[in-house]
């Protein structure tokens, strides 16, 4: 049984917030908003009609023999955990990715991102050690102190996962490369003043 | 333990806004994902495709805006280089050039990307910007891929005899209309811990900087260019200090526009007058200028007036500069005006 979800939660123009009427749902073509006159897109899909689902509770246990969920005794298990295989009844599953997995698990793969669907920010080490090798070249004196600082991050955070997004991990080579390049420089040109 | 292996994501837009920051939008299998980069951080946010309820957008003039403000740049740029050329003067072809190249590129790219619009999603609990979305061909192209996949994921449309649809009024069951979305704007109307000093700053020095701009084209000596500079860089301070303000406090929209407007219309400046005072010391002294005094003293003997096309880019920018000036002051106070009646109203 679904409920529709009360409150203002439906398609409004930008500008002004005036509700768009149900019937220029899904024009295809851009329309007028009834009172600022801006011109709107809508497009509506289905989820918009059935509105929130209510959780589920959970079956309680009818025979002696049925198996449990770990975390309500007395309620019949659904289904299993993907990651450490205890039985979840239908209020403890969560479903991730099209797998169950139990809330302890949700919280572990949340706090160590292991899980990457949970990740919700990640630190790009390789752009902050590319950046510490090019901009101090701006004010040169202090590349002989950020040079080696930049190599360090850029091993330092070799391994760590990175941008969830598709990313070669060319920033760090290139850190280490102006990184050395400028350290050599320093060399070259103290073994010339000496 | 199983682990799900690693997502595979396909870009649908990319965009940039604000101070530094990266907005784009990627596809996945069963969501779509938003990030905002600042190139040392990202943060991701996911709308899974059972869940989006609407996608809504609204065109706004900013492409047209931007079409006419890089027409009239690359007019008075493409004056300049027409009037350097049959002047043979060297500094101002150079310069010319130096600008009606990227001028020139800007237009024809804002030309071909089309009509700008402002995107949101409607979710089950609430509306989201999505700042990657800023064209209506990027739109299109966004609901061309999603609809087969949220087909797949939501199923068909309702049969269109629901009560619900039966009038022209949405949900007669939902609550009242909100006045505003939810926007990517930061900071909110509760939001009163700026009080706009250096939006007033800013646009009080432009007025300032117009008046000296005008001054100089008939008269320049070496305190009034060292006091020029000092007021372009009191300016620049407090435009840097106005954007980054702007971002964290709630600004009435159009002066921060006209702050933005400032820094391009400063930076351009800059370079206009710097490669035109060295292509022209170059050629009026041939390597006599050996030290900085010599090379200040050369720049402040550089009198507009003697040169038409700097004197009439000078004319521009200072009436650029007043207009911006006196704008951002009107727009800002009556912004403030305006909050302010409504806070009050929200109050009571």
């Amino acid at each position: 049984m679904t409920t529709r979800l009360n409150g203002p939660n439906f398609p409004a123009c930008g500008g002004c917030g005036a509700p768009v009427a149900v019937s220029r749902y899904n024009a295809r073509e851009t329309i007028l908003c009834s009172d600022c006159k801006s011109r709107l897109r809508v497009e509506v899909f289905p989820a918009f009609f059935r509105g929130l689902r209510p959780a589920q509770k959970g079956e309680s246990l009818t025979t002696e023999g049925e198996a449990s969920c770990f975390y309500h005794g007395r309620k019949k298990a659904a289904a299993l955990c993907a990651e450490c295989g205890r039985f979840l009844c239908a209020l403890c599953e969560v479903r991730i990715g099209g797998r169950s997995i139990c809330p302890e698990c949700v919280e572990k793969g949340r706090a160590d991102g292991s899980m990457e669907r949970l990740v919700t920010h990640r630190t790009l080490y390789d752009g902050i050690a590319l950046s510490v090798s090019i901009l101090p070249m701006l004010f040169v004196f202090i590349t002989p102190i950020t040079a080696p600082i930049a190599i360090f991050l850029a091993l330092r955070h070799w391994n760590k996962p990175c941008s969830i997004l598709p990313r070669t991990r060319i920033r760090h080579a290139l850190a280490v490369a102006f990184a050395l390049l400028q350290i050599a420089g320093w060399g070259v040109f103290l073994a010339y003043a000496i | 333990m199983n682990r799900v292996a690693r997502m595979k994501y396909k870009r649908l837009a990319r965009n940039r806004t604000g101070l530094g920051k990266r907005h784009s939008l990627w596809l996945a299998d069963d969501h779509l994902l938003a990030v905002e980069s600042t190139g040392y951080s990202e943060d991701y946010t996911r709308y899974y495709l059972k869940d989006i309820q609407a996608i809504t957008a609204r065109l706004t003039a900013a492409g047209k805006a931007w079409n006419a403000v890089l027409s009239l740049a690359g007019a008075v740029v493409l004056y300049h280089l027409v009037t350097g050329i049959a002047d043979g003067s060297a500094p101002a072809t150079a310069a010319s050039v130096f600008f009606a190249v990227p001028v020139c590129a800007l237009l024809v790219a804002n030309i071909i990307q089309g009509p700008t619009c402002k995107c949101h999603i409607l979710m089950p609990l609430g509306v989201r910007e999505l700042p990657s979305v800023g064209r209506v061909k990027t739109l299109e192209k966004l609901l061309t891929r999603i609809r087969p996949l949220i087909g797949r994921y939501q199923g068909s449309m309702p049969d269109p005899d629901l009560p619900e649809q039966e009038s022209d009024t949405p949900f007669p069951s939902a609550g009242p209309a909100p006045k505003k979305p939810v926007s990517g704007q930061t900071g909110n109307l509760a939001d009163s811990g700026y009080g706009g000093g250096f939006h007033y700053a800013a646009f009080s020095l432009l007025l300032v900087d117009a008046a000296f701009c005008v001054l100089q084209i008939f008269y320049n000596d070496r305190a009034l260019m060292a006091l020029s500079a000092v007021l372009n860089l009191a300016l620049i301070a407090c435009i840097i200090m106005a954007l980054v303000r702007q971002y964290e406090h709630h600004t009435p929209p159009i002066s921060g526009k006209l702050v933005w407007g400032a820094l391009i219309m400063m930076v351009t400046g800059f370079i206009y007058v710097y490669l035109f005072a060295i292509f022209s010391i170059i050629s009026q002294f041939k390597g006599n200028v050996k030290t900085q005094g010599d090379i200040l003293a050369a720049f402040a003997n550089i009198k507009p007036i003697d040169h038409p096309a700097l004197a009439v880019f000078a004319f521009c920018y200072a009436g650029l500069s007043a207009c911006i000036g006196a704008a951002g002051l009107v727009s800002y106070g009556r912004g403030r005006v305006a909050r302010n009646i409504t806070l009050r109203d929200s109050e009571s």
